[in-house]
């Protein structure tokens, strides 16, 4: 597997989509299929050539600078429709044979990417405004018009939790899945059997961030609070075999003097190694688990982080927020090595909400609200 | 958004006992505010116990995601809807307490004010008129509190729980005159004064020594303010004697699961006292402005709708088990609604072209849902109430007459502004 240089990335693909905000994207086992979630409760699958692009498409040349459309458009294929509220957090097997969903409906659902399909249904992918500007760089009628997609429906849908699912995090080989809700509701799961294994026993705020370690043995749980919620804030380290806290990391003085009783993270995440953990708010913060000290901490994304993740080595952290772009940080001193997008410049433009990195890292996603996913590949 | 510090979160013993004399002396001055014209029908007024409580939702909460939900649109949003005891009603699924008291409600979900401002319309939805500069209207507390207050009452006509925030400075009492200024508090905590310093026995002397003194003082000097500052400070003692009013140390472990173990709980429950103890106006600030959810509206929401609806619906509860639900008319309602539609931050802004209020208790219908929204809720497609029609409404309501005159020097100003109509069918 050729090594990631997060350094030298370019734009590949660009996938529309009409259907308000985009809020979650993950590949299927490869390179080769991407799916993404949005506010609607609709996630789409699409199949990506793995390579990038032969050439530009037509009218890439006219953007001051880079956008959308320097990219080709791709299309999506199938719709996996069930859900009746956002798709807040997406997941696969290692195999992509099975996506796993979580939902503002309180429910997770695991999809069998390759069931066959039980109709059709139209998709938009551009609005009239984007659509009028997709012409003008080139586009065709025909290549901003609505697409058909193969319609799947969900294969198991697990309810064991009772409010918004937020948190999400699997384990390394994906055999475990750990999830929170805004009721507190913490479980882990057993992937693709959907059987719960553990359910913690928090506080009652909202686990709004959770991070669960590569050997699925640690987790975190972050139980959101702010000024007018009842329930104080909390940042616990959670022993999953005893299903006890193993440290609780609230009290942390460099943590109280950012957040008091706040503790309202939108994201965490372990380093492949467990030793060191990640969490994204105003700032990405990095932890020492064993000590509880922070490593360091970062700012960058106007005081919205809203995904953190680590590179396979754990040598880069990516994040991504409310500025609009992906940042990869050296993960031993925080320090920026790439910015990959461009920010919108104004705290009234989309922000992206997720990204993932391919199994081989050689690809990124990124969820944008604007109502689109970009597609984007490190050169080796 | 700029946080507004109000002079009620440092009021002290000295500060109480400086506004105290202010109203005192101003109640001197002839002719401020029509006094003499009106204090007959005040005095009348002031026997029917007719009392006011407005929850204020400062920034301005979502009617979409609270009271008139838009389910299957595009802008509905996330949360789903629960259905209340009022057939045919259903509201947010996070308003499980009110929902069970639907029946007790009068929800208006056609008010269109037109103004999106926060301090504009926080000034619009206390005074029920602009701001226009030379003319200072008085806040709908100071008009009650100079109708239905007691003269000989130890406690404050209004009082007002105002945390800042991002919403709007108070106009206070205006034209009226500082007689009818808000009494002002910050949180559910004991005003200072009321902690007296000396002991009660050394306080009853000292109280003894000032009268004895100040009538010797005063026995062959008539001077208005002489006795204006003996009035201030015989009212302030008043106060001294009701300040267990204030503390809900005692009876909060009662209650606390009927209001919520919350500050806003805490609020409501003294909003309740006050009205038992006769207090005929009393605003009790929600969130201090949080409501102005721009960005993440629907998290925004989700924290604090929850503590609303149990302070408020244990207010409700609490009122009517102890028979002051039919004499008390409970406002909910902030300075304007949210846009139904969702910004690019995942919030909503400010709207006041088609939003909610919601009336309760005295006066007013119970069960009755009021006025219609189109399907996305973008404009009133009926029943629409504007300011003076929503303002003559409340204090018909309280048996306020609305078209009641106050004076500016000769010119006369109608309690709700003019040509506004009572909406007949609010009342009950």
């Amino acid at each position: 597997m050729p090594k990631l240089d997060p350094k030298k990335i370019e734009r590949a693909w660009f996938l529309p989509w009409n259907a308000g905000w985009t809020r979650c994207v993950t590949f299927l086992g490869g390179s080769e299929r991407l799916a993404a979630g949005n506010q609607q409760g609709d996630i789409l699958l699409w199949d990506l050539p793995g390579k990038m692009p032969e050439a530009a498409p037509a009218g890439a040349g006219k953007a001051k600078g880079d956008d959308e459309f320097s990219a080709p458009v791709r299309r999506p294929l199938r719709a996996f429709r069930g859900h009746t509220n956002l798709v807040s957090r997406l997941g696969a097997s290692p195999d992509g044979k099975w996506l796993y969903s979580a939902s503002w409906d309180h429910t997770l659902r695991i999809w069998d990417t390759q069931a066959a399909a039980e109709g059709t249904a139209e998709v938009a992918l551009f609005d009239q405004s984007r659509g009028s500007q997709a012409k003008k760089r080139g586009m065709s009628d025909a290549d901003v018009a609505p697409v058909q997609v193969e319609v799947v429906q969900d294969s198991q849908v697990l309810e064991g939790h009772r409010e918004w699912i937020r948190g999400f995090s699997m384990s390394a080989d994906g055999g475990r899945l750990l999830t929170g809700d805004d009721a507190g509701i913490v479980i882990l799961w057993d992937m693709p059997a959907g059987k719960e294994l553990t359910r913690l026993e928090t506080g009652g705020g909202w686990a709004r961030a959770v991070a669960l370690s590569h050997d699925a043995k640690l987790a975190f749980v972050s139980e959101s609070s702010d000024r007018h919620a009842e329930i104080a804030g909390s940042i616990k380290l959670w022993d999953l075999e005893t299903g006890k806290v193993r440290q609780d990391l609230t009290d942390n003085k460099a943590m109280r003097a950012q957040y008091n009783r706040v503790m309202s993270f939108y994201s965490a995440a372990f380093a492949p190694d467990g030793k060191r953990l990640a969490l994204g708010l105003s700032k990405v913060h990095l932890f020492d688990v064993e000590s509880g000290k922070i490593v360091w901490e970062e700012e960058g994304h106007k005081e919205g982080v809203m995904h953190v993740a680590f590179s396979a080595d754990g040598q880069y952290l990516f994040s991504t927020g409310k500025d609009t772009v992906v940042r990869v940080r050296d993960a031993k001193d925080g320090k920026q090595v790439a910015e990959i997008g461009a920010p919108r410049g104004s705290q009234f433009k989309d922000w992206l909400h997720d990204f993932a990195l391919s199994p081989d890292e050689q690809w990124l996603a990124t969820a944008d609200m604007a109502g689109m996913a970009h597609v984007w590949h490190f050169a080796s | 958004m700029h946080r507004l510090c109000q002079p009620g979160e440092h009021f002290s013993r000295r500060a109480f006992m400086k506004s105290a004399l202010v109203a005192a002396g101003g109640a001197a001055v002839a002719n401020w505010g029509g006094l003499v014209n009106s204090q007959a029908v005040a005095a009348e007024l002031q026997k029917t116990g007719k009392r006011c409580i407005m929850i204020w939702l400062g920034g301005g909460a979502s009617q979409i995601d609270t009271f008139d939900m838009k389910v299957g649109r595009p802008n509905a949003g996330p949360f789903r809807p629960i259905q209340t005891n009022l057939p045919g009603l259903e509201i947010c699924e996070y308003m499980p307490n009110v929902a069970q008291l639907a029946d007790k409600l009068c929800v208006i979900r056609s008010m269109s004010t037109g103004d999106p401002g926060h301090i504009s319309g926080t000034h619009l939805m206390h005074c029920g008129r602009r701001n226009e500069g030379i003319v200072e209207y008085p806040e709908i507390g100071s008009v009650v509190a100079k109708y239905l207050g007691r003269p000989d009452s130890a406690l404050p006509s209004f009082i007002q729980f105002a945390t800042g925030g991002q919403s709007g400075p108070r106009a206070g009492s205006g034209f009226l005159g500082p007689k009818y200024q808000p009494f002002r508090m910050s949180t559910d905590k004991p005003p200072a004064f009321t902690t007296g310093y000396l002991k009660e026995d050394e306080e009853q002397r000292r109280r003894d020594l000032f009268q004895f003194a100040q009538g010797e003082f005063t026995a062959d000097r008539h001077a208005e303010s002489y006795q204006a500052y003996q009035e201030a400070k015989e009212s302030a003692w008043r106060l001294m004697d009701v300040r267990d009013i204030f503390s809900v140390q005692k009876e909060w472990p009662k209650v606390k699961d009927l209001y919520g173990d919350t500050e806003f709980g805490k609020r409501c429950l003294l909003a309740r006292r006050f009205v038992e103890a006769g207090v005929p106006f009393v605003e009790v600030d929600n969130a201090g402005g949080g409501w102005d959810t721009h960005e993440l509206n629907f998290d925004g929401h989700k924290r604090l709708i929850p503590p609303m609806d149990k302070g408020w619906a244990g207010l409700l509860i609490d009122l009517e088990q102890r028979g002051l639900l039919d004499d008390t008319l409970v406002i909910w309602q902030g300075e304007f609604g949210r846009t139904p539609g969702i910004n690019n931050r995942i919030g909503r802004d400010h709207f006041a072209r088609a939003w909610t209020t919601v009336l309760a208790g005295g006066g007013v219908k119970r069960g009755y849902v009021h006025g219609k929204t189109d399907a996305d809720g973008r404009t009133v497609t009926e029943g629409l109430v504007d300011t003076g029609n929503y303002f003559a409404t409340i204090f018909h309501a309280l048996g306020i007459d609305p078209k009641a005159h106050n004076y500016i020097g000769i010119r006369p100003i109608p309690v709700a502004p003019d040509h506004s109509k009572v909406v007949q069918e609010l009342l009950a």
